[in-house]
């Protein structure tokens, strides 16, 4: 089983997502972030270094689980200025095993771009879809493994740095949930969908 | 060397920079090592040999001798000299004089006078050091050494393990203590014998200990060793006998002496029945005959065996079993004949050298795991067996007596029970071989070598013990030559294995006048002359006695049982040499004090029955005094098939897992295939590493200590497929909750086994079909959806139990006769070897009955029954091919056709009525085909059948209550009828031609007519009968299938469908020219289309056919009683190929103007609906509920995308929405459901885009109606979706309230 290729591209898109995520949703301010083109569409990129190297390594320690076919979901969960989770986007990852002589139907991946694409473009509107957050939110990134993984997981040498841990129970839960789907990607190598789970009253503080 | 590569590495990472210090000095250490060793190599010109090797000491200040003189010894005696203290690699530290605080600082027991020193070299072999301990306080409780040669076979394991947990040496793990002692035990022994073998045992001691800390590499450099070690394999990296292998299972079941013995088993079995079937008379006769001539001739048989006969004759049967002497070994000695007379075993290891250490394995571990497993198992049954009570007889004293002491643990009796099972534990050490023995002669067992013990521990009691490799050819060729002589005498042989076999002798000795002795006599001198392999015989009244007398007679004798009182006989044979006795049962017995048969005669059947279970009961009741009834069966019948491996499993991930059933379900196909059969149940058995087991097993690959998990699942049909198999597996496999690193065994049992065979067997067991193809793709869903109906059917309903059973012989049965039907299509279709399912005379013949049965169903019952449950009656029903007449009240078509008053008439009957308006020469091709095929009142009867499988394939998932009402089904048939042809365009040019001869042959004109309506293109295939089961609607067809076929057949089969549907949508009263007008229309229409249309839609939109059709008029048909039941059957397939003319003539399956329908391309539904639907007919909107069930199967990436009537794209599902919503003021609750139905499949299939969007889209249409049913109706659906999404994610879905 391969899952390299869908490994790359899952892992690629994060990155864009997390990023654009941090920008529609305004959980940094708009100065931080750049114009990229990416997917043949401008994005948003933030270019604060810390920001930035902590999103890539966030993303670039998923490779190991990822390249084994194994995390069912990513969520990014914003927090508010409480630390209770408001909303979390969440990436369903279906990786199918290909590799890159196999992909056939889609050999110059163009399909796959538009769907990236598509993807990407939903995410930045977003916002429109979402009740505006309060200010002073911050945000977590989480996945969902199965059971076995997280000792692999910790075992991993190269994660030693950048540890991941079990995520705390309040910052799992959202209040009041409820979902918003955003979009769902059907390629070859993978498919992903992205829905929010929004919390009924962000504003409100406990 | 260790040191130095340790303190680089340290070094490399440090920050602090105090490992730049230790970096030189494990430089220097090394480089003194170094010295030392080349030291050694100058003064005493070689290595490693003598008194000290092994022994690395450290000298502490001052002592007597110096050190100098200390570094000397050991320079010349073979050990090492360490400048520096090591605590890894230093073995003793030499001091006459330590201060505390240096004692403390160095943690180790190890610190011992000069003396022992000095003391070993005068003695000459190496003392206990314990003695020489310089410090009291450290533990005396050590290991003690033994000297005395022989003391390994004394010792109990359970000492050794005592002795070893109390030695907590603070840095070694206690098993290489022990090892390091066995060793050193080891050393002392061989000193005697030969030096050399000893000291390269010990050298393996330093080596061990460094193991453990984890360099193993690096471990092996400073012994520098001689012994000729290759690297340690470890299966982490990719061992070629680990999963980590790809051709890992090929190579495994190359190599694996226990698949090899089973499957030669299972073999024999069945060639034993083949050898029947042929009947070639017995040759082996005439000379038996001749020779015992001779021999009475010559001598005259002792009078031991005349009279027997005698007696034996004309009232008891003569059985012999026949077993070879140590099977492999004797094949095996063939190829060996310089080791006649030695012992020998057979083994897959290749040397008699020691085994390897491997990292992280713990093998006491595992010994003292199965014994405590073993006593535990043992204690509790015994327990359970009688709670100890006061003494009553002496036969209870004695077990108590037995009981308690075994409980007691650790009294001599238990050693002494024990000893048998766990003699040759104390054996296996950390290095010793745990190779199995299969099979070790008689010489070697006389050593003490028994068959399944380990080669190291055997090598200890016979160290002379040669090993051989496998032979599985000569085996097989000894197995076939014994078989095929005892078979020239008599066919009445019962095979278990491939070297024992049961004959009964009853008929030959009484045909032949011989007596029993001398037929085995002679039978056997022939088969050592055949096969040069001595075997045994025993002869007894039944199989029983002829099974002991075996082990009387081996070995390489024979033995006559025919007592006349068989319980005598009986009485001093062991209780463990019962069938079916085996380890357990015998320990239960003996602790009962039940040793020998007579012991065992001495209970009553009732006591022992209540012990052990009636059956193990009464079996032991009469096996104990020689009453065996069983008979010798030379029809075996197979109950499951497996694969099932256990060694070198070593997952890295679940994909590995995944691949390896993959795999595995190959295998166990090939096995099904092998004996013709098919499984309905399938069992997953895993092994899993135990909690607390190490990682790394004692056994070198093996599974070590596990759990065992098993899972199984039932199909509603027997399957033998690859496909099914492993999807079936895997998703068992998820249920297992485990990390797939610790599975150690995978295993795959198919049982419930049904023959594959019956009249159509010779046909199309061989020959496959694409229709086979697709419904094996498809046949997953469908069994699922039958399990879940026929449950709940069988439990709930009275006198329904039957149905669902034939309804599952249905199933397997309409592929068969498809594929007996049509032959030759067959044959050119042939494109995977998918084994068809072919049902048995018996089934077809048995589902003949059901419709009896079913006539006696009352109505009132059905009545009675929920309404969900009525449905799936008659859904049931209809899979028998009954048409369940109905009035349809509500219906609201206003359908002009008579049949909507509700009397159906079967189909058979429109058909006839067709056939004579249309007066062709249908008939004549009908009574053709019947003679044509073989067995046609069953295949006619089961043609409704075949119908409706056919419609339940296409409906997948969907519920079976999908079909309602007898326009439904008239309609279902009409379309399949129309899909008859559309199944042909499967089929190449070259094939058309083919089938062409082929019908022309059955009738000449049938074919003109096909001609007549063929335009050049594909319609010319019309007329084999059976052909139109082939494919009945495109939904059926694997899109992989289509990718796989030639670019033209894709097109065929494309427009083939585009074609067949509007057919169906026509209702034309056309004549048949007409009719032909409209097909060559059609024809060119398709083509167009196919050019036009992309192909990755394909599947989809055909997928819009069948369903569309029947459905529709459905709606509120079900559950009425049905007033009276004709009986649908011979429906004939030839002649309803012409459809158009069917349709007319039937006024059931002329129902009203097709609805509307939704298609991919525009072009089409504008045609589409110009062609049929004229108006918003309120009628024409009725959902339908295909896509009902298609809970999508995950387990395959390619998952379909969930279906709202066939159609799943967005545009269209829109459409479909929207004309419901405004084709109709009031909802039917129904097609509610099944939108709601299609929205949660959304859900399930992780589409909440999808749902989202259309979600609102109904919501937009709902507001513009303004209508308060369509609320309520929104509202419900929204609530489906809610309730399907807390199920999914726990959090309900952002939805607009109304």
């Amino acid at each position: 089983m391969d899952f390299s290729v869908s490994c790359d591209i899952v892992l690629e898109l994060l990155e864009v997502a997390i990023n654009l995520i941090l920008y529609t949703r305004e959980i940094y301010p708009p100065a931080v972030f750049q114009r990229r083109k990416k997917y043949s569409i401008p994005v948003q990129m933030c270019v604060h270094p810390g920001l930035r190297s902590y999103i890539s390594e966030c993303v670039g320690s998923l490779r190991p689980v990822l390249e084994k076919g194994e995390v069912e979901r990513v969520v990014v969960v914003v927090l508010s200025p409480e630390g209770t989770p408001v909303e979390k986007f969440v990436f369903e990852i279906t990786q199918h095993a290909a590799k890159p002589l196999n992909i056939k139907q889609d050999p110059q991946l163009s399909r796959l771009e538009e769907a990236l694409r598509a993807f990407c473009l939903k995410l930045s509107i977003s916002d429109s879809l979402l009740q505006p957050l309060p200010s002073g939110c911050s945000f977590a990134v989480q996945i969902h493994v199965p059971d076995h993984v997280p000792p692999t997981l910790s075992a991993n040498p190269q994660n030693q740095e950048f540890p991941w841990v079990e995520a705390e129970k309040e910052q799992v839960e959202v209040k009041e949930p409820h979902i918003v789907p955003l979009k769902t990607l059907r390629t070859e190598v993978c498919r992903m969908q992205l829905y929010v789970e929004e919390s009924g009253n962000k504003m409100q503080t406990e | 060397m260790s040191g130095r590569g340790r303190g680089r590495r340290r070094g490399h990472n440090s920050i602090t920079g105090f490992e730049e210090a230790g970096g030189y000095m494990a430089a220097k250490i090394a480089k003194l090592q170094n010295q030392f060793k080349s030291d050694v190599v100058s003064t005493t010109g070689e290595q490693s040999q003598g008194l000290f090797s092994g022994v690395a000491i450290y000298v502490n200040g001052y002592t007597e001798p110096t050190g100098e003189e200390l570094k000397r010894i050991m320079m010349t005696h073979g050990g090492i000299y360490h400048h520096y203290y090591s605590r890894r690699s230093t073995t003793h530290i030499i001091a006459s004089n330590l201060p505390d605080s240096k004692v403390k600082n160095l943690n180790t027991n190890r610190i011992v006078s000069p003396k022992w020193i000095s003391d070993s070299l005068l003695a000459g072999h190496l003392l206990d050091y314990t003695k020489y301990i310089l410090y009291t306080n450290q533990s005396k409780s050590q290991p003690k050494l033994q000297f005395k040669p022989n003391s390994k076979v004394e010792r109990d394991s359970q000492n050794s393990a005592s002795s070893l947990s109390s030695t907590d040496v603070a840095d070694e793990i206690p098993c290489i203590m022990k090892s390091d002692e066995e060793n050193s035990i080891k050393l002392n022994t061989e000193i005697k014998q030969s030096r050399d073998t000893g000291s390269v045992n010990v050298k393996d001691s330093p080596e061990n200990q460094n193991s453990n800390d984890g360099s193993v590499s690096d471990a092996k450099v400073p012994s520098g060793s001689t012994s000729a070690k290759v690297s340690i394999p470890s299966p982490s990296t990719g061992h070629h006998m680990s999963t980590a292998n790809p051709g890992f299972l090929s190579e495994f079941y190359s190599n694996s002496r226990l698949h090899y013995i089973s499957t030669m088993g299972a073999m024999f079995k069945q060639y034993v029945t083949e050898l029947q079937s042929k009947d070639e008379g017995f040759p082996g006769r005439k000379g038996l005959m001749e020779w015992a001539k001779n021999q009475d001739g010559e001598i005259s048989f002792g009078t031991d065996t005349t009279p027997v006969t005698t007696t034996m004759k004309g009232k008891k049967r003569t059985i012999m079993h026949i077993d070879m002497d140590c099977f492999f070994v004797s094949v095996g000695l063939r190829k060996y004949p310089e080791l006649h007379g030695k012992p020998v075993a057979v083994t897959h290891a290749r040397s008699t050298s020691q085994g390897q250490v491997r990292e992280g394995m713990d093998r006491q571990y595992e010994l003292n795991y199965y014994k405590e497993r073993a006593e535990k198992k043992l204690s509790s049954k015994i327990r359970s067996i009688k709670p100890s009570s006061p003494a009553v007889n002496p036969e209870t004293e004695a077990f108590d007596e037995d009981g308690n002491e075994l409980s007691e643990n650790g009294t001599k009796q238990e050693g002494a029970s024990r000893s048998s099972r766990f003699s040759t534990m104390s054996l296996i050490d950390e290095s010793s071989s745990m190779s199995e023995i299969a099979s070790c002669n008689y010489v070697a067992r006389k050593a003490g070598v028994k068959n399944g013990m380990f080669l190291g521990p055997a090598l200890k009691l016979c160290p002379e013990l040669q090993t051989m490799p496998y032979d599985f050819e000569g085996y097989k060729e000894v197995s076939y030559k014994l078989y095929d002589i005892v078979a020239s005498f008599t066919h009445d042989i019962e095979a278990v294995s491939c070297d024992e076999m049961y004959v009964d002798l009853t008929e030959l000795i009484q045909s032949c006048q011989v007596t029993p002795l001398q037929f085995t006599t002679y039978l056997r001198q022939k088969v050592q002359g055949v096969t040069k392999c001595p075997c045994s015989a025993g002869l007894g009244p039944n199989m029983l006695i002829a099974r002991m007398a075996t082990r009387t007679a081996k070995p390489n004798g024979q033995h006559l049982a025919a007592p006349g009182d068989l319980a005598e006989y009986m009485k001093d044979q062991k209780v463990t040499g019962l069938p079916g006795v085996g380890w357990s049962l015998g320990r239960r017995l003996e602790s009962e004090g039940v040793v020998t048969c007579g012991d065992l005669q001495a209970k009553a059947l009732r006591q022992l029955q209540s012990i052990y279970g009636s059956r193990t009961g009464q079996s032991l009741y009469s096996y104990c005094r020689g009453l065996d009834d069983r008979n010798v069966k030379s029809e075996h019948v197979r109950k499951s098939v497996s694969a099932e491996v256990n060694y070198g499993i070593r997952f890295t991930c679940e994909s590995d897992a995944h691949k390896f059933i993959n795999e595995l379900a190959g295998e166990v196909e090939r096995r099904l295939t092998a004996i013709k059969m098919k499984g309905r149940c399938i069992t997953l058995k895993l092994k899993i590493r135990a909690k607390d087991a190490p990682v790394e097993t004692a056994k070198f690959m093996g599974h070590g200590v596990c759990d065992n998990v098993a899972k199984s699942v039932s199909l509603a049909m027997a399957t033998s497929l690859t496909d099914v198999i492993e999807r079936e597996t895997i998703s068992l496999l998820r249920q297992v909750k485990a990390n797939p690193q610790d599975f150690r065994g995978v295993g795959i049992q198919v049982s419930r086994l049904e023959g594959q065979s019956g009249s159509s067997a010779s046909k199309s067991s061989s020959s496959t079909s694409i229709k086979s193809f697709l419904l094996g793709a498809k046949a997953n869903p469908v069994k699922k959806i039958v399990d879940s109906n026929s449950a709940p059917l069988e439990s709930k309903i009275v006198n329904d139990s039957t149905l669902s059973k034939s309804f599952m012989l249905d199933t397997g049965r309409s592929a068969s006769l498809k594929t007996c039907e049509a032959p030759g299509l067959e044959k050119t279709l042939t494109n995977k070897s998918h084994l068809e399912t072919n049902s048995s005379k018996k089934a077809s013949s048995s589902s003949r009955t059901v419709p009896d049965e079913k006539n006696k169903i009352d109505m009132e019952v059905l009545q009675a029954l929920p309404k969900e449950m009525r449905e799936q009656v008659i859904a049931e029903y209809r899979q028998q091919g009954y048409v369940i007449p109905t009035l349809m009240l509500n219906d609201s078509i206003g359908d002009p056709q008579p049949s909507t008053s509700g009397y159906c008439p079967p189909l058979k009957k429109a058909v006839n009525s067709e056939l004579s308006s249309s007066q062709s020469s249908i008939m004549s091709v009908d009574s053709e085909l019947k003679k044509a095929v073989m067995n046609d009142e069953d295949l006619f009867e089961d043609y409704p059948h075949g119908n409706e499988d056919e419609m339940n394939f296409r409906q997948e998932n969907s519920a079976l209550e999908d079909k309602k009402g007898p326009e439904s089904k008239s309609s279902a048939v009409l379309s399949l009828i129309e899909d008859f042809s559309s199944g042909l365009r499967n089929s190449s040019v070259a094939d058309l031609q083919k089938i062409k001869q082929n019908t022309g042959k059955k009738s000449g004109s049938d074919l003109n007519l096909v001609e007549d309506l063929s335009h050049g293109s594909s319609n010319s295939v019309a007329s084999d009968a059976g052909n139109e089961m082939l494919i009945t609607s495109f939904s059926q067809v694997d899109s992989s299938f289509l990718n796989a076929i030639p670019e033209e057949l894709q097109e065929e089969i494309r427009q083939d469908f585009k074609r067949q549907k509007q057919e169906a949508s026509t209702t034309s009263e056309n004549v048949k020219d007409k009719h032909m007008e409209r097909a060559g229309l059609w024809g060119k229409m398709d083509t167009r289309q196919a050019q036009t249309e992309s192909h990755t839609t394909l599947p989809s939109r055909s997928k819009m056919e069948g369903p569309s059709i029947r459905r529709g008029q459905g709606g509120k048909k079900r559950g009425r009683p049905p007033k009276n039941r004709p009986v649908w059957q011979r429906t004939r397939s030839s002649p309803t190929k012409r459809s158009s003319p069917t349709k007319k003539s039937s006024p059931t399956t002329h129902t009203r103007p097709k609805k509307v329908r939704f298609s991919v391309s525009d072009q089409e539904v504008a045609e589409n609906t110009s062609i049929t639907n004229p108006a918003v007919d309120p009628s024409s909107t009725h959902l339908n509920n295909d896509m009902s069930n298609q809970v999508p199967d995950q387990d395959t990436p390619h998952e379909d995308e969930p279906e709202l009537c066939g159609v799943h794209k967005m545009s269209e599902v829109k459409l479909l929405i929207r004309e419901w919503v405004f084709s109709c003021s009031c909802p039917e609750v129904e097609d509610a459901d099944i939108l709601s139905q299609f929205y949660t499949s959304l859900v399930t299939h992780r589409d909440l885009e999808k749902l989202d969007l259309l979600i609102k889209f109904l919501y937009r249409q709902v507001l513009k109606t303004h209508n308060m049913h369509w609320e309520s109706t929104y509202k419900a659906v929204i609530e489906e979706v809610q309730t399907a999404m807390m199920e999914k994610y726990t959090v309900k879905l952002k939805v607009d309230p109304l």
